[in-house]
């Protein structure tokens, strides 16, 4: 137990009783005083219980017994997703929930560690190589598989996280154009939907002239037909995009429109956004305090305790406090990086890398939409927002990773 | 190994590169949101859940002249509901407190539920006291419905209608032209609650409150520290005697007319009616709407209309007092001047009159109120042979009189505090001239003026200050209804002597008729005696036709007592009930006596006056 790597612990605890406030405040009743806990927030409180159960259960488990399982979780993990497809409750149009009474679950959130699993065990082994496309392929079915029975719910950001993959992906081997390729289809995809479709075509241009003269100047012919391939299926993605923004629901397309400014708040859509700025921007530089955000007191942002939870720690802990959340899911991230790299074990560092990403991807996609930068998608700020089965999934996947590291120091 | 383990350090380095240049775009983000446009943002919070709210003051109660309250203020309750916060509830209890159908009880929150379902809604307006006790206990059974208390008049005596006036909610028209009034507000809409609409309000506070995004209130904003308070209205020390406008409006009671009492050393209206009255308690509450217009509607009784104000009459008889004041001061007659009575059955040019011996002096004319008398007192006055042309030196001669009867408060609207107010009529040359061509009319055109008949019209508020004027000896003070308002006079006015142009010495003569009338043999008004005081007064008869057809003769008669250092001045005007002595003489009486002595012994007289 002495090799267990206590900064992460810490740096978990901060964010799990930190988070834990933010969701008291923004879901308490709006004349309770600074004592008061919400039932919401004794909720939570009850998941933060299961949750530190869990870690201390999984810290007690052997890492090989662990490992072992790996395809087993992920097997269970898919069982998961494809009965939640069937005996789901719908919640807002979406069928992503088990329901027990009161208690539900999101099978989803149980994909990001089973699928991580999964990966970190089939590249592990030691004749698989990224640079092969069955590999690659594998990777591709591994993640697919769970990511395409997640947007059948349908829920797109959930299904969006495993995007975070990439980040692994590239630094255990994948061709650099692979991402380069995923992020131009990403970027005329959303050019296409915000502008027209010629824009696009534009960009499209674009695009394939630079990658042609980066991969001209390297002489490098498989790249030369690569950038064709990119250049063809994406000019043909853009011709689509307009019939493809048709099949989208009605509130991504408010969303999309929305970001862009292309719809002037067409439902009421950018309500949200624009409360959450308001309650972002009126926490000013020192920290108001707790309890004290007048956006957050009086609910003014919807679903604040759940995906806009940001927006409450803004107001009450202003600049200063924000800045210091920022700096610290940077060392979080980069800790885990770093004892990634550290790990002897493959296994291990990819996991690491998986976990690394996926925060980081959750807190890029969550505070960028509560900011304003980004679409309004679905995911929570990881520890911090409400909810079981988030809170409960991410511990899960950190102690794991904690549970190896420190196994993998042992032997050292 | 080497190099791919050189090659991981590169990727973690451009990986940890990628998270920083993330991360620094959000700190940017954030520096703009709460650094560059903090305030402009913490604005729009505070824009957000701030709302003021106003609140109301007290209305100044309405006070008599000692102490006791005319005016009020009464506490109703209105029931209010926030559907959302509603549940499912015994309607036939609700239905049978409240004293409402169930139907009508669906039909309201239907309404309230299409209205807002999260704010609150008027369910039931200005409930009582006595149904509010019964609710209030019941009310935790009704989820979603609250009372909210609200002040409306009350009025603990049913009189003074049309001097206290009633408020009302303010209409659109009055919120665009002052913006103090807001909708629901209330304000005086007739009488002292009218005029003196800016002391009895108050002024309105605000206080801070927070709201949800719902829109409903919390907490108060910084613990009130931008709150100001509500500052309620004056309260009004009214001129009137409450015992005095009772008993004057239970003798009014089943006629028609008007009664003004003064105080004339002061100008204070002691009692103020206009019959027939109604119940100010019926422009109050919820019914408000319905009786004020029965009232309207009814228009054979006008009871909204203040005829001691706006009915104007011929003044009769009594209008010979001041011809003979303006005659004496001018010198046409001497206090000995006579006059031959022709009786019924006069030539032509002089008026007729009832039968009684030739009047010898001033002070006989107006005992016997003799209209051949006055006639030639006022041609005196008008033909006082300046020019040889009578139809200029008639010219001469009313222009004279004219001024002189102008100073009495005739032809004028009086400066009462009360909204409306007329002005009666004295006419004056170029009347005339409109009339009959300039300069083709003389005295014979108008002679019935000097027995105020004819073109003359007063209001009794005149006539009640005629009669002042002559208890002053030459002098009145504005009529008016407030004393003081908080600390303060009202107007200045109301301490300003207005003198007549008529010098005191004259008038003793003319008093001493008035008080001939009252006491000596032979007198018109025998009926307003009062034993143990000395009642001064004038009859009068005044004809009146109704689309050309002759009416009963109205009556009245003004009068003051004592008659050295007077107390109270009056005027009673019945309308189509004969002669002046029969009616109006000895209502006044009555009231002479219970002001002066604080109770009637005459019961007898009483019980035959109220029927």
């Amino acid at each position: 137990m002495k090799h267990i790597d206590y900064k992460l612990i810490l740096f978990y605890l901060f964010f799990v009783v930190f988070g834990w406030f933010n969701i008291n405040s923004a879901s308490s009743g709006m004349d309770a005083d600074a004592w008061s806990i919400s039932p919401t927030a004794i909720k939570q409180l009850i998941f933060i219980g299961i949750s530190f159960l869990l870690a201390i259960v999984i810290l007690l488990i052997d890492r090989n017994v662990l490992i072992n399982t790996s395809y087993l979780l992920y097997g269970i993990g898919t069982v998961f997703l494809i009965g939640v497809l069937i005996f789901g409750t719908k919640i807002s149009g979406a069928r992503s929930w088990f329901q027990f009474g009161s208690i539900s679950f999101q099978p989803s959130e149980f994909a990001k560690v089973s699928v991580s699993m999964a990966l970190a065990s089939f590249l592990s082994n030691y004749h698989v190589s990224l640079k092969s496309l069955k590999a690659i392929i594998i990777v591709c079915i591994i993640i697919l598989a769970n990511a395409i029975l997640i947007l059948l719910q349908p829920d797109t950001g959930s299904a969006l996280i495993f995007a975070a993959l990439l980040i692994m992906l590239y630094r255990e081997g994948l061709p650099g154009w692979i991402i380069i390729t995923f992020f131009s289809i990403i970027f005329i995809l959303v050019a296409a939907i915000a502008f027209n479709w010629w824009i696009a075509a534009l960009a499209v241009l674009v695009i394939t002239a630079v990658a042609f003269l980066i991969f001209k100047i390297k002489r490098n012919l498989p790249n030369i037909l690569v950038a064709v391939f990119i250049c063809l299926a994406s000019t043909g993605i853009a011709y689509s995009s307009q019939y493809a923004f048709g099949k989208l629901q009605s509130h991504q397309q408010d969303r999309i429109n929305v970001l862009f400014g292309k719809v002037h708040d067409p439902k009421g859509i950018a309500y949200n956004i624009n409360q959450s700025k308001i309650a972002i921007g009126s926490g000013k530089i020192i920290p108001q305090g707790y309890m004290e955000g007048v956006q957050t007191r009086y609910k003014f942002i919807p679903e604040q305790h759940t995906d806009f939870i940001f927006s409450a720690i803004a107001e009450e802990w202003g600049f200063m406090g924000c800045i210091g959340l920022l700096l610290a899911f940077f060392f979080f991230i980069k800790r885990i990086f770093m004892l990634a790299e550290l790990q002897t074990l493959k296994y291990a560092r990819i996991l690491g890398y998986c976990l690394g990403s996926i925060i980081f991807f959750q807190v890029f996609i969550n505070i960028g939409m509560v900011m304003g930068l980004l679409p309004v998608i679905g995911i929570p700020l990881p520890f911090f927002s409400y909810g079981g089965s988030s809170m409960i999934c991410l511990t899960l996947f950190l102690f794991i990773f904690i549970k190896i590291d420190s196994q993998g120091r042992e032997l050292k | 190994m080497d190099m791919s383990s050189r090659d991981f350090d590169i990727k973690y380095n451009k990986i940890l590169l990628f998270v920083i240049v993330v991360l620094s775009i959000f700190a940017l983000r954030l520096f703009y949101l709460q650094v560059w446009k903090g305030n402009a943002y913490r604005d729009l919070a505070e824009q957000n859940a701030l709302r003021e709210i106003t609140v109301y003051p007290a209305r100044g109660y309405i006070l008599d002249r000692n102490g006791e309250i005319l005016v009020q203020n009464e506490a109703f309750y209105d029931l209010m509901v926030i559907p959302k916060h509603m549940s499912k509830f015994d309607t036939a209890e609700l239905s049978s407190l409240l004293g409402i159908s169930k139907a009508d009880i669906e039909k309201r929150l239907a309404k309230a539920e299409k209205y807002a379902r999260r704010l609150p809604s008027l369910f039931e307006k200005q409930i009582n006291k006595e149904t509010f006790a019964l609710l209030q206990g019941k009310l935790y059974k009704y989820p979603g419905f609250y009372a909210q208390t609200r002040t409306l008049r009350q009025y603990p005596k049913p009189i003074a209608a049309h001097v206290l006036g009633y408020i009302g909610e303010v209409n659109d028209k009055i919120i665009k032209d002052n913006p103090y009034y807001k909708q629901g507000d209330y304000i005086g809409l007739n009488g002292l609650e009218k005029f003196y609409e800016d002391e009895l309000r108050g002024k309105k506070g605000k206080s801070y409150v927070t709201v949800d995004v719902h829109n409903i209130e919390h907490s108060i904003y910084s613990k009130g520290k931008f709150d100001t308070a509500a500052e309620a209205g004056f309260p009004l020390h009214s001129t009137l005697d409450i015992k005095l406008q009772e008993l004057a409006e239970e003798l009014m009671k089943g006629k028609r007319g008007s009664i003004v009492a003064i105080e004339p050393e002061t100008g204070e209206i002691l009692a103020f009616v206009s019959a027939p009255c109604y119940n100010p308690n019926l422009l109050v509450g919820r019914e408000r709407g319905k009786n004020y217009g029965k009232l309207y509607a009814d228009s054979i009784n006008r009871p909204l209309f203040d005829r001691a104000l706006m009915a104007q009459y011929p003044p009769g008889s009594i209008f010979k007092l001041p011809q003979a004041l303006i005659a004496l001061q001018h010198g046409v007659i001497t206090t000995h001047f006579s006059a031959r009575c022709y009786g019924k059955n006069p030539p032509k040019g002089i008026p007729g009159c009832h039968n009684h011996p030739n009047c010898q002096n001033v002070r006989d004319g107006v005992k016997q109120s003799c209209n051949p008398y006055f006639q030639q007192v006022f041609k005196k006055m008008i033909e006082q042979d300046i020019h040889k042309s009578r139809f200029l030196d008639a010219r001469v001669g009313l222009a004279m009189w004219d001024e002189d009867i102008s100073s009495f408060g005739f032809g004028q609207r009086l400066g009462i505090d009360l909204p409306n107010c007329k002005s009666g009529f004295i006419p004056d040359t170029s009347f005339y001239d409109r009339w009959y061509g300039i300069n083709h009319w003389a005295y014979s055109n108008f002679y019935s003026v000097s027995i105020g008949q004819g073109e003359v019209l007063l209001v009794p508020i005149q006539m009640a200050n005629l009669a002042a004027i002559m208890a002053n000896r030459g002098y009145y003070i504005t009529p008016h209804l407030c004393r003081k308002i908080g600390d303060s006079i009202p107007d200045a006015d109301y301490t300003t002597k207005h003198y007549t142009s008529v010098e005191k010495k004259y008038f003793d003569e003319v008093i001493l008729g008035m008080y001939d009338v009252v006491h000596a043999a032979g007198g018109t008004g025998h009926n307003a005696a009062v034993s143990g005081i000395d009642v001064c007064g004038k009859t009068g008869t005044a004809e009146n036709y109704k689309k050309g057809i002759k009416q009963a003769d109205h009556a009245v008669f003004i009068g003051f007592a004592p008659m050295n250092n007077p107390k109270i001045a009056i005027s009673v005007f019945v309308e189509n009930s004969g002669f002046g002595g029969t009616w109006a003489a000895p209502i006044a009486s009555l009231l002479i006596e219970q002001y002066i002595n604080g109770k009637i012994k005459r019961a007898d007289l009483l019980n035959k006056m109220k029927k």
